[in-house]
């Protein structure tokens, strides 16, 4: 089984990073339009094709999640030790049919936004039955 | 034939001192109105305030005792149970077997009271979720002796002579041995007056002492390191006097300390780690201290053992599932940059500085001198590193790794299977097919492992 996180999802978690980056911005220094401008370049130009990047594979044992344009991260996780799945969906996310997947091992929690609804319920669905699909 | 019975720990309250974490505000805002009326002299404000402290002082006790009342300790069917509250109820619900290690500390005012300060780690959970509660002496003997039974057998491991004293070196820690000296300077601070005139005289002392051999800057340093290196094997000295450790089935038995008598049980089915660091003490002794890890039992503070340089495979007779890791097949395209650019680039500030130095004010010539010594010896680490950094799956399905880390290496033996990896590669590194690894354990432990093989690394297989 493989997936991929949508733009529009990762455009929302890009937006969401946008707003506490001004909310800090503005808190620290004030009202700093060209400061704000370039933080919003980073969280579109550079955040959001980065976080649109991933892609999540369920091997035979083993869950795969890689992401990167310039500089790649790849995470495998067993998956009889993935303790738990939360799939968050605030209201854009539900616009859009996306949500924010984050799932637990006793040693890491991974953060995938920009999944399709659908496929992220089909991973839930696979790791809370120990891998076996039923 | 019956099945065998589960042992078992009927409800019992906490120690009496278990109040004390309830009790201790109470008291420190009560003492500071009785200290500021007495220090200015005033025999009235200091009956007001006793009058007052006196009220909040009972109904401080009357609430600690009544938290202290709803208490209560079980362990049956396999299940650890542990509840307090009176508004607010906690119930903590441990199983028997997902407790990784037990640590009963018995400090000099338990001891006075017959409590010992238990600490209960699970497998699991992070390092938050452990339990700390205070036990009566034998309470606590036979919680311990319930969740994991041991009778004291023939010891692997304990130092006597100039082991001793090997071994009271390299478990000295310098954060916790300073941690220690400020809060002994905090208390002997209130039973003398001068205390900080006192310590500050004779640090001086040292200092002039030094200073007739030593540019005066270097003597300043040198004083208050050899100050800092007494206070930490002092410290090192009280907590492993007795030391020994034993193994009896699946327990590993480590009892220790003079002042605080500490008895640490870690189940070894429940090690997730073990670890032997070769710090620059230990190349100097040729014995290297081995640090075990077990779910959120982090045990960094005293070494389980110690063992000679060369002849690790000793540390196998408490666990020997462990295997250390092979030096590494040398790879022509391995990358000496991520080793070396963090301490080749701190060994180019400071000989900047010192040529600055040099100069301008030759006064201060010895500071960044011997910041470029460490940042020399950090890079001689970092070039060992070039050569042996790297992972190995081992036939036992564990897995062992070595890294290095500022002026440390270490070597490890990864014997869980709940491990799971993330691989960063850099542009130069995926031309290059390696990348950098980091295994991450329960609990947040983690080892990180620089350049290595792409290839190797997606393929470590996950033991079923």
């Amino acid at each position: 089984m493989e997936f991929h996180a949508t733009r529009r999802g990762c455009a929302i978690a890009a937006t969401w990073l946008a707003l506490a980056g001004g909310a800090v911005i503005l808190l620290l220094a004030g009202v700093r339009p060209l400061l704000f401008l370039l933080w919003l370049a980073v969280c579109y130009g550079v955040a959001a094709p980065h976080l649109s990047s991933c892609r999540v594979r369920i091997g035979g044992n083993h869950l795969t999640i890689r992401r990167g344009l310039v500089f790649f991260s790849t995470k495998r996780i067993p998956l009889r030790f993935v303790t738990g799945c939360w799939l968050l969906r605030s209201p854009l996310c539900r616009a859009t049919n996306t949500c924010l997947m984050i799932i637990f091992s006793s040693g890491s929690v991974s953060l995938v936004p920009g999944v399709r609804i659908a496929d992220a319920e089909r991973l839930a669905e696979r790791v809370s039955h120990g891998g076996k699909l039923i | 034939m019956r099945p065998a019975e589960q042992p078992r720990i009927c409800a019992r309250r906490f120690h009496l001192l278990h109040v004390l974490r309830y009790f201790r505000y109470g008291l420190l805002l009560c003492l500071v109105p009785i200290v500021r009326a007495l220090l200015a002299l005033d025999v009235h404000a200091v009956f007001a305030a006793l009058y007052q402290d006196a009220l909040i002082l009972a109904l401080t006790a009357a609430g600690a005792l009544a938290l202290w009342r709803t208490t209560s300790l079980s362990l049956e069917n396999g299940v650890l149970c542990a509840s307090s509250g009176l508004f607010f109820k906690t119930r903590r619900v441990y199983a028997a077997s997902s407790i990784a290690a037990i640590e009963i500390a018995r400090p000099v005012y338990c001891r006075l009271f017959g409590a010992s300060h238990v600490t209960i780690h699970p497998k699991n959970l992070r390092r938050g979720a452990r339990l700390r509660l205070y036990l009566s002496r034998s309470g606590a003997e036979a919680l311990a002796d319930a969740l994991m039974p041991a009778r004291q057998d023939t010891s692997l491991f304990a130092p006597t002579g100039f082991e001793r004293l090997n071994f009271v070196v390299l478990s000295a820690n310098v954060l916790t041995g300073c941690a220690f000296a400020v809060m002994a300077a905090r208390h002997l601070e209130d039973v003398f007056d001068d205390f900080h005139h006192l310590a500050a005289e004779n640090l001086s002392r040292l200092t002039a002492l030094a200073a007739r051999w030593l540019p005066a800057g270097l003597a300043a340093l040198t004083a208050l390191g050899f100050c800092i290196a007494a206070i930490t094997v002092l410290y090192a000295f009280f907590r492993t006097f007795g030391f020994s450790v034993c193994r009896n089935g699946d327990v590993l038995i480590a009892r220790g300390g003079l002042l605080s008598k500490t008895e640490r049980r870690i189940r070894v089915s429940c090690v997730t780690l073990c670890e032997v660091r070769v710090t620059p003490a230990a190349r100097l002794l040729r014995r290297c201290p081995v640090y075990v890890r077990a779910g959120s039992f982090n045990g960094s503070d005293i070494p389980l053992m110690l063992c000679r340089d060369g002849a690790e495979d000793s540390v196998q007779m408490l666990l020997p599932a462990f295997r250390m890791p092979p030096m590494p097949a040398p790879s022509a395209q391995r990358m000496p940059l991520p080793f070396l650019w963090k301490s080749a680039a701190l060994l180019a500030l400071f000989l900047g500085m010192t040529g600055v130095a040099f100069a301008s004010e030759r006064a201060l010539l010895p500071v960044p001198l011997l910041g470029a010594a460490l940042a020399f010896a950090s890079l001689l680490v970092s070039l060992e590193g070039v050569r042996r950094e790297g992972f190995c799956k081992n036939k036992n399905r564990s897995l062992s790794a070595c890294y290095t880390k500022r002026f440390t290496r270490h070597d490890v033996c990864i014997l869980t299977s709940d491990v799971s990896y993330s691989i960063w590669e850099t542009p130069f590194g995926v031309s290059a097919g390696l990348c950098h690894l980091t295994a991450h354990l329960p609990c947040a432990a983690r080892v990180r492992v620089r350049a290595v093989p792409t290839l190797s690394a997606m393929e470590i297989p996950f033991t079923l």
